[in-house]
């Protein structure tokens, strides 16, 4: 078995990725992909204790929580929905121009990513500076200015916007991360690192990533933006 | 011998499977007609509050599944990766089971937050049916026996 699969390793010239502990690359590539969903469940716990936390005291305060979540933007939450299922999109080209060493392919797709990862910053901007205008974070000055609390109690509404800030702010720093990530990724690709050129499973868990933070959002949107009436 | 379609695959990187453009593609169309939808059922009343939450989260996880199914890649993945993947959810949900704990105690009136539920606040669940009597114990971090 060990012979047959050295010979697969290193019997062609195609399997400079190959590091010495694994049979094959199927082996490898594997092994890297349990690692990546390994770190990925563990983001999952993460999230999933605030996603607790909210469904426990959204229940409790449905009704606050309801007024208080109309002071949110349902357009730019739509519009950043839109851009993360795009990006999602154009990360997983990337990843299939990876797998057919398709370097500008790669590069171009990543790019858009990029771009629309920029855009959903820039439209959070937005949405968090409206919000801290109108002194809706949590904090000693929450509700000073009640008219923009929709009638809701201040100290729930408060529950409620430090979940936002809080689960919103969580998920944005995951989409800065994954920029960095992404641009490191590029540059690799760019100077045509073996790394990279050799071996598709670094984008591939790139990519796992940034489906993983658009997953997240899939979840966010309707919870926070899209509160059914109680 | 399965040295001729893993050689194949090593042209590659390994044993991966490219994904055509018209699946990814579809797929993206897919999640954007799915993100209408779940616009447009958050306008749309489906009877009680209860209804409506169920069918929010069911569309997000409809979303969510053809993410980890085709753009994550997992329909391809093999039979490990797969197990680990269903097996986090499956802890994702069993960590819910927490909400079992709370619905069934009574939280302690802490003033200035109490909850405007019919039952007075005794679980922390705003819990319709079964209908239930007002307990006689308030305050206190179990449920009154008998």
């Amino acid at each position: 078995m060990a012979a047959i699969a050295s010979d697969h390793g290193h019997g062609h010239g195609h399997d400079e990725a190959l590091h010495h502990q694994f049979e094959n690359m199927e082996q490898q590539n594997d092994s890297y992909i349990v690692g990546m969903w390994t770190f990925l469940v563990t983001e999952v716990m993460f999230f999933g204790a605030l996603f607790l936390i909210y469904t426990l005291y959204r229940s409790m305060y449905q009704m606050d929580w309801y007024l208080a979540h109309e002071a949110l933007n349902v357009q730019m939450g739509m519009v950043n929905t839109f851009v993360l299922l795009f990006s999602s999109f154009t990360v997983a080209m990337a990843v299939r121009y990876a797998q057919l060493q398709k370097k500008w392919g790669v590069l171009s797709m990543l790019a858009i990513t990029q771009v629309c990862a920029g855009a959903f910053m820039v439209v959070k901007y937005f949405e968090y500076q409206e919000k801290f205008g109108h002194h809706l974070y949590p904090g000693p000055g929450f509700g000073s200015h009640p008219e923009y609390l929709h009638g809701a109690t201040p100290n729930f509404a408060q529950l409620y916007f430090g979940l936002y800030f809080g689960m919103t702010g969580l998920h944005g720093l995951h989409v800065l991360v994954g920029m960095i990530v992404i641009g490191y990724l590029m540059a690799k690709w760019w100077r045509n690192s073996p790394m990279v050129t050799k071996d598709y499973i670094p984008t591939e868990l790139v990519g796992l990533y940034w489906h993983f933070v658009d997953l997240v959002w899939i979840f966010l949107f309707p919870l926070m933006y899209l509160m059914p009436k109680p | 011998m399965a040295s001729t379609p893993l050689s194949s695959d090593s042209k590659h990187g390994g044993h991966s499977h490219v994904q055509p453009v018209w699946l990814l593609f579809g797929n993206m169309l897919w999640l954007m007609i799915l993100l209408m939808v779940t616009w447009w059922a958050s306008t749309f009343d489906f009877g009680n509050v209860v209804i409506n939450n169920v069918v929010a989260m069911l569309i997000a996880t409809i979303k969510a599944v053809f993410v980890i199914w085709i753009f994550m890649g997992v329909m391809h993945a093999s039979k490990l990766a797969k197990i680990w993947v269903v097996a986090g959810f499956g802890f994702l949900f069993l960590m819910f089971g927490i909400l079992g704990d709370y619905a069934t105690r009574q939280f302690e009136p802490v003033s200035g937050w109490e909850t405007n539920v019919p039952n007075g606040g005794a679980s922390s669940f705003p819990r319709q049916w079964p209908p239930q009597k007002k307990p006689e114990q308030v305050g206190e971090n179990f449920r009154p026996r008998g």
